[in-house]
């Protein structure tokens, strides 16, 4: 049976990685879980400086999922290459640097870094955490400056460049067309929707930020329905699914929806050895539906 | 009380420290998240909880029955130091707060206890090991003396004689975090002078939490050095080192 699958020229073991900012450095889940039987591990999103990130509090959890307004919080590039990813390499596992910046600058500046340190093996663009400031979201929801910045940023790395898209936009295919005109060899999809809590008590919002992000099962549907609609617009782009991942059922359904690898976010906070469980779950599924290649499902959904 | 019987291997917790407690395997989990809880004992193989019902996770906890299967993940964070021989150890709770503090009650048995609740109701004393002295206080009389537990606090150490440097270690809830910080925060140095005597004071705060393990990064409390995380670099802090403390979740 071959759970190895491969994204914009990587390889990877199987196709099950972590989602960024789920997952910390990576090195945090050491005691839960074998890091080496992961398909990838996707780092917390970097910046080319420190960031402090939002105040708190920064987490609520709504119905079958959670809202947060972490704001990006984040060691550094430098203090990344130098502290973190000498002990992740350690492992062999497929290292992928999640970046933003505040500019365009920023972005280009950061890739370079990233690409400069040796050893990282991939880099995802994030241009979609709904925790900035409301002029942050262009890069994300604007086709232009999406196209501004991708093109950019591909100029800066010669590292395969993976794009995570916002869900919080009207036309998903076109962000999507348009990422990878501008030099994107994948796309990760969704990062989490843009939401709000209240206590009625207090009357005050949940999260000092007013609105977060939303992540967890309550967004599944959102995400499969983006992923199909953008692997039927862009069948050779490989997509990296994710959005309320909590078991190997779930990760099936994103593959027959076109995904070829799948992230796990939120369902690490509930069982830190969920990764895990999905693997072995896709495994069996492999099995009970006597199929040798997980590549023969992608997209396999009979509609 | 949730009394909880590890069904693997693992290292006992010290005071002031926490469990992740969830859900088991299995079950379809709503709520998703653990929530932290602070261990008050372990003996006999044994970790004693003391919960109080507060929302959705604690009212399915409420409903368990013996022989239950929880998800745990623990002992997490940094716990209360240990004192220093000829130091004297003053422990404050509120409320609830008695739980992350039980611990030391039995570390310490010459230590003094403040303990203050709402009313007789909401004292839990049957679980707790005895301290050479205690000081109850409720806010309507109803059991101890009445009045706020810091101003018999400030009392007492008004009262103390400056012999022995105080350790001050309390938990309870957010009013009470604050008003401890201004209490005995001191702008320059470690130790405050209140009528003479050395008084250095460390809290457990609270802030909602997602992992537990430093990966969420959701549970900051703001610090003199910037954002720390409570479950990692806490929940214990120096009153110094804490700016705001956490707000009331
Ligand atoms: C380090 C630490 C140790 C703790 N130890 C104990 C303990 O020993 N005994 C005990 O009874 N409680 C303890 N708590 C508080 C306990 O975690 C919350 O009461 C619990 O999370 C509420 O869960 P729920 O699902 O019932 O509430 P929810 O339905 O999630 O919410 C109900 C209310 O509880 C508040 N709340 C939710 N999560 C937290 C949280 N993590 N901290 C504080 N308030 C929260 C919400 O803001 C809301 O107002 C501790 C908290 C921390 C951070
Ligand atoms: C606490 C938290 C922090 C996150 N931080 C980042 C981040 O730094 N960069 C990023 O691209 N996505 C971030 N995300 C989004 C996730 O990577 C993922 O896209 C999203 O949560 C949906 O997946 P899930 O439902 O499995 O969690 C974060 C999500 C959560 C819950
Ligand atoms: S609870 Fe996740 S970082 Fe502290």
């Amino acid at each position: 049976m071959n759970l190895e699958i491969s994204i914009a020229g990587l390889r990877l073991k199987n196709p099950v990685m972590t989602a960024s900012g789920t997952f910390g450095y990576g090195l945090e889940y050491a005691d839960f879980l074998d890091l080496n039987s992961l398909g990838g591990i996707v780092v917390k999103g970097l910046s080319i400086k420190p960031s402090m990130g939002n105040p708190p509090p920064r987490i609520w959890e709504t119905s079958c999922g959670m809202l947060n307004s972490i704001g990006l919080q984040n060691i550094g590039i430098a203090a990344f290459v130098q502290d973190k990813l000498p002990l992740l390499r350690q492992y062999d596992t497929t290292i992928i640097a999640n970046f933003f910046g505040n500019t365009i600058d920023e972005f280009v500046q950061g890739a370079g870094m990233l690409t400069e340190a040796g050893g990282v093996d991939a880099l995802e663009l994030n241009v979609s955490c709904p925790n900035k400031e409301a002029g942050w979201s262009a890069f994300g929801t604007d086709p232009v400056v999406l196209a501004e910045v991708v093109g950019q940023v591909r100029k800066a790395t010669t590292l395969p460049l993976i794009v995570k898209l916002s869900p919080n936009v009207t036309d998903i295919v076109e962000m999507a067309r348009v990422a990878v005109d501008a030099g994107a060899d994948a796309l990760s999809l969704i990062n989490t929707l843009s939401g709000m809590a209240i206590d009625i008590e207090s009357k005050r919002p949940r999260l000092a930020n007013i609105v977060g992000g939303l992540s967890g099962p309550a967004i599944k549907p959102v995400a499969i329905r983006m992923l199909w609609q953008v692997h039927r617009a862009l069948p050779s782009t490989p997509l990296i699914g994710m959005g309320g991942i909590m078991t190997a059922d779930d990760a099936i359904e994103f593959i027959l929806a076109g995904a070829r690898a799948v992230a796990i976010g939120t369902a690490n906070f509930v069982n830190p050895q969920a990764t895990l469980q999905v693997i072995g779950g896709i495994e069996q599924y492999l099995i009970r539906h006597q199929i040798e290649d997980i590549n023969d499902i992608v997209g396999g959904v009979l509609c | 009380m949730l009394v909880l019987s590890p069904m693997s291997e693992t290292p006992w917790p010290h005071a002031g420290q926490f469990y992740m407690i969830g859900q088991g395997v299995g079950t379809l989990r709503e709520p998703l998240l653990k929530r932290p809880f602070s261990c008050m004992d372990y003996r006999d193989g044994l970790l004693y909880f003391m919960i109080k019902i507060r929302g959705r996770l604690t009212g399915i906890l409420s409903n368990c029955t013996p022989g239950a299967v929880l998800e745990l993940i623990g002992p997490l964070g940094s716990g209360f130091p240990a004192v220093e021989p000829g130091e004297r150890l003053v422990i404050v709770a509120g409320g609830i707060g008695i739980a992350s503090v039980a611990m030391l009650l039995r570390d310490y048995p010459e230590a003094t206890l403040f303990y203050g609740v709402r009313s007789a109701n909401d004292l839990f004393v049957d679980q707790l090991p005895s301290v050479a002295r205690s000081y109850i206080t409720s806010d309507d009389g109803s059991v101890g003396l009445m009045g706020n537990v810091l101003e018999h606090l400030r009392q007492y150490i008004a009262s103390t004689a400056g012999d022995m440097a105080i350790k001050v270690y309390a938990c309870g809830p957010h009013a009470m975090t604050e008003q401890l910080c201004r209490m005995f925060a001191v702008k320059a140095g470690n130790s405050s002078e209140t009528s003479g005597v050395t008084v250095e004071a460390f809290v457990s705060v609270e802030e909602r939490m997602a992992c537990g393990i430093a990966t969420c990064l959701g549970c900051t409390v703001s610090t003199v050095d910037g954002y720390r995380l409570v479950c990692k670099d806490g929940p214990v802090f120096n009153v110094n080192d804490i700016i705001t403390a956490a707000h009331e979740s």
